[in-house]
This record gives C-alpha cells, sequence and structure tokens, in this order.
C-alpha cells in the first residue's frame, strides 16, 4: 500500500534517516520501537506529508487517508469529547463495526445517528458520560482516548498512532488495545510505542530504528 | 465519570487558590474606594481652597446638579457615541488588516510605514493635524481611531503568527473543513491577543478621544466641558467631569470586554 523507498532526512544538527526504506501493507499492522530520537515520529510526519524527505520516495501516500493520534493531544480545548471527534470525521465515519450492529440496528447517518455513534464508541473506552465535557476539562488519560477514538472512528485507510497508551492506567489501556484492534476493521496500523507487549497484543510487527 | 469529576474538582480547587492568591475581591475594592475618599477629602478640609482641591462633598454635590439636567446626557452620549466608533472602527480596521497582513507578507510590508507613523507620532501633534484637515466634532472619532488601530493590529498579527503549527498539522490531517477551523482552532488561539489589545485600547481610546476633545473644543462633548471648567476655574465641575469620565471609561471598558468574551465563548457553547 505504502512504500517508502531509500529516504534520508537530516535536521540542522541531526540525521534522522540515511537510505531508510520500509513497507506498509493493505492491513498490515506495524509497531515502530526504538530509543528517543531516532526518528519515530519523524517518520510519522513524513508519511503525512508535513516534513519532506531530502532524497528518496514515499509512494502510495497519495491515495491514502490518514488518521491519526498525534504524540500530544491537539484536541479543540473548548469543544466537546464528541465535537472534537465528529470533527475529525469530516471525511465520513468508518462503515458500521460488528459491536455498533449490537447496539444500534438502524443508522441512517443523520447528526443525531453520528452522535450516538460516537457515544457508542465512547463507551467502549469508558468515557460516555464524559461525551460532553470540554476537552480543556478532561484529564490526560481521558484526553488519549478521546484522540483514539477520533482516529479510530475516522473514514481512513491507514490509522497512525503515536504513543497512544501514554497516560493511561493500566485498565483503561487493556481495553484501549482491544478497542483499536476491534476497531481496525482491516485498515493499516502504524503504531509508536517503547513496549513490546502493545506490539505482541495486537499481532504488530515491529519496525525498530536506531 | 469519576476520573471526570476528580479532574473539575482539582482544576476548580486550584484555579479558587489562584483566585484567592492574585485577585482583589469586591469587598476590598470597596473598601479601597472609600479610604481613597477619605484621605481625598481630608486633604480638601486641610488645604481648604475649593479652587485647587474640590472636597467629595463638592463634587458630589455638582454631579447631583448635572445629573438632572439633560444637557449632562446629551454631552455625556456625543463623546461616548464618538469614542466607541471610533473603537470599533479601530478593531474592525486593525483585525482585517491584521489578517490580510497574516496571510500576504508583502501587505504586511506595505502597512508597515503607516502602523510605525502612527504607532511614533504624539497624540498631541496628530490632534492637531487632524484639527486642520477636519471639523473639531470628528476628531474624537479619529484619534480613538488611531490610538486603537495600530493596538488591534500589533496583537492580531502577533496572535496569527504564533498560531501552533501542530493544531494546524491536524487539522489538516482530519481534513477539517473551513468553519471549524476558524471557530475551534484559530479563534481560541487569538481570544487572549484580541482581549489584552481591546483592553488596552478601551482605556487609551477614552484618554486620547477625550485630550482630543479639550484641544479641538467641539461643542456639546466633555472635553468642553473640562475645557470651560478650567477656563472659568470651576474645579468641583472640572472634579465632577473627571469623575464622569472615571467612570465611564471603566463601565465602557467592562461591557465591551464582557461582550467580547461572550462572542468568543459562542462556538464552545454551542456545542455543548
Amino acid at each position: 500500500m505504502i512504500q517508502i523507498d531509500h529516504i534520508s532526512f537530516s535536521y540542522p544538527d541531526k540525521t534522522i534517516f540515511h537510505d531508510f526504506s520500509m513497507e506498509i501493507g493493505q492491513g498490515e499492522r506495524i509497531c515502530l520501537m526504538g530509543p528517543s530520537g531516532t526518528g519515530k515520529t519523524t517518520l510519522l510526519s513524513l508519511l503525512t506529508g508535513h516534513l519532506q524527505a531530502e532524497s528518496g520516495s514515499i509512494t502510495g501516500i497519495g491515495t491514502c487517508s490518514i488518521s491519526m493520534v498525534f504524540q500530544d493531544d491537539r484536541l479543540c480545548k473548548r469543544a466537546s469529547a464528541v465535537q472534537n471527534i465528529l470533527f475529525g470525521c469530516c471525511r465520513g465515519m468508518m462503515p458500521q463495526m460488528s459491536f455498533e450492529m449490537l447496539q444500534k440496528e438502524n443508522d441512517r447517518f443523520s447528526q443525531m445517528a453520528r452522535r450516538d455513534r460516537v457515544i457508542c464508541h465512547l463507551d467502549r473506552v469508558d468515557l460516555a458520560q464524559a461525551a460532553d465535557l470540554p476537552a480543556e476539562k478532561l484529564s490526560g488519560g481521558m484526553k488519549r482516548r478521546v484522540c483514539l477514538v477520533r482516529a479510530m472512528l475516522s473514514e481512513s485507510n491507514l490509522v497512525i498512532l503515536d504513543e497512544p497508551f501514554t497516560g493511561m492506567d493500566s485498565a483503561h489501556k487493556r481495553q484501549a488495545i482491544d478497542y483499536i484492534d476491534q476497531s481496525l476493521c482491516g485498515r493499516a496500523l502504524l503504531m509508536v510505542s517503547h513496549e513490546r507487549q502493545d506490539a505482541d497484543t495486537l499481532g504488530a510487527r515491529i519496525v525498530c530504528l536506531s | 465519570m469519576g476520573e471526570a469529576d476528580q479532574n473539575e474538582r482539582q482544576r476548580k480547587r486550584v484555579s479558587k487558590l489562584c483566585r484567592q492568591s492574585a485577585k482583589i475581591n469586591w469587598i476590598e475594592k470597596a473598601a479601597a474606594i472609600t479610604a481613597a475618599f477619605f484621605v481625598w477629602g481630608i486633604c480638601a478640609k486641610l488645604l481648604d481652597q475649593k479652587i485647587l482641591l474640590a472636597g467629595p462633598w463638592d463634587v458630589l454635590g455638582v454631579l447631583s446638579t448635572l445629573i438632572g439636567q439633560g444637557f449632562f446626557w446629551q454631552t455625556i452620549s456625543f463623546s461616548l457615541l464618538r469614542i466607541a466608533l471610533g473603537l470599533v472602527l479601530g478593531i474592525a480596521l486593525g483585525c482585517v488588516l491584521a489578517i490580510l497582513a497574516g496571510l500576504h507578507h508583502t501587505v504586511e510590508v506595505l502597512l508597515w510605514p503607516y502602523v510605525s507613523v502612527i504607532k511614533a507620532t504624539p497624540v498631541a501633534s496628530v490632534i492637531v493635524l487632524c484639527l486642520v484637515w477636519f471639523s473639531s466634532s470628528t476628531i474624537s472619532i479619529l484619534i480613538s481611531f488611531l490610538i486603537v488601530f495600530p493596538i488591534v493590529y500589533t496583537n492580531v498579527l502577533s496572535a496569527i503568527r504564533n498560531l501552533d503549527p501542530q493544531m494546524e498539522e491536524m487539522a489538516d490531517v482530519f481534513a477539517l473543513g473551513f468553519w471549524e477551523r476558524l471557530l475551534y482552532i484559530r479563534l481560541p488561539q487569538l481570544e487572549s491577543y484580541f482581549l489584552a489589545a481591546l483592553q488596552l485600547s478601551c482605556g487609551m481610546a477614552w484618554k486620547a478621544g477625550i485630550a482630543a476633545e479639550v484641544i479641538g473644543i467641539p461643542a456639546r462633548s466633555i472635553g468642553r466641558q473640562l475645557y470651560d471648567a478650567k477656563l472659568y476655574l470651576a474645579t468641583p465641575e472640572l472634579f465632577a467631569w473627571t469623575f464622569v469620565l472615571v467612570c465611564l471609561s471603566v463601565l465602557f471598558e467592562k461591557a465591551i470586554l464582557q461582550f467580547a468574551k461572550w462572542l468568543f465563548a459562542l462556538p464552545g457553547r454551542s456545542l455543548r
């Protein structure tokens, strides 16, 4: 689906990538690991097009829509959790997922149905009751879960998660991992994590950057 | 929800602590004002010369007479409307040109000499110059506009320059629409810069606008009343009009700021 071919990238004081190649297949799950400063987040920015490689090419990204959990939350602080998620679904929402089918039979994609779907997803990560709280009033862990729902519910073929479990306690982290696993629906996953166990639980191929 | 409640309680506790340490409450303010009046009264009593320092009771006496007269309200309306008009024009043009300058560097370069000259020129020179070109009745509009415009322009331009690129990146990744970007990403970032500019502008517009009226002495203006009071050595009237000015300036600033805060809070309120 996406081919990263012999790219090079440097910051003024440091070379991050030199002749780096990698492939992300359709529906593939990849976990990027490695010490801080080895270019994990830089690689994600190259994929989203906010940084440009000095040489080499990234093919397939133009036809690919991306949803993402950023390293920092990047939520609209005044907007509620639901609204932040709805903003992220400007392109559309992912088609019905199995667990939703059980709860809602007739989703007509009206505004109310969209809100119901968001609340249904928030409930999966134990946030349904905070749905209408503005983002600025949520704790760090709650914000991460809102970001996660935004990324998973937004229509895309590549989901990028940059350290998605930061600030979550172990119970919520387990819940979040289950949620990711169930909500991917055949999409490719590129996740940055410092824990091998996260990759193993999600059945992700590990790519180590050093 | 427990986590949200706990978070909210913590936030309230911290904000209460901040309020206690940083702000003067209304009881303290009332006590301070009473004390200031008391000191003023003692000074006036000790000096015992109304022509140099009118006491609070003299001023209150003049004020009570003025309030009952129609011309008092006409005078206040004349100055208030003109200064408010200058303020609104300054805010509107300052915002529009700052947005254009933020979007196009050429606009910023072309505006730079005008903004620099307006900022650097002493208010008195501008007032005299404006009196040469325009009638004295429009002088307070022009002067308050010229005072407000560079403040709003500079602050809004700084805010635009400091827009968070990471939020823009998020908006790009999720393909957010123009209105979502404007209302929920950009406006909240502009708010603190704009409110700071507005707070400064309101006070400055009043001071400069009245100074312009004192020099231009248009009929039925507060500036004219101050000028006449000084001319006839009517110190209690001078103090009374100054007192009215201070009250108007404070009320005007508070009303404008509350309105601006309400406007900025609208997008967030409409979502809940």
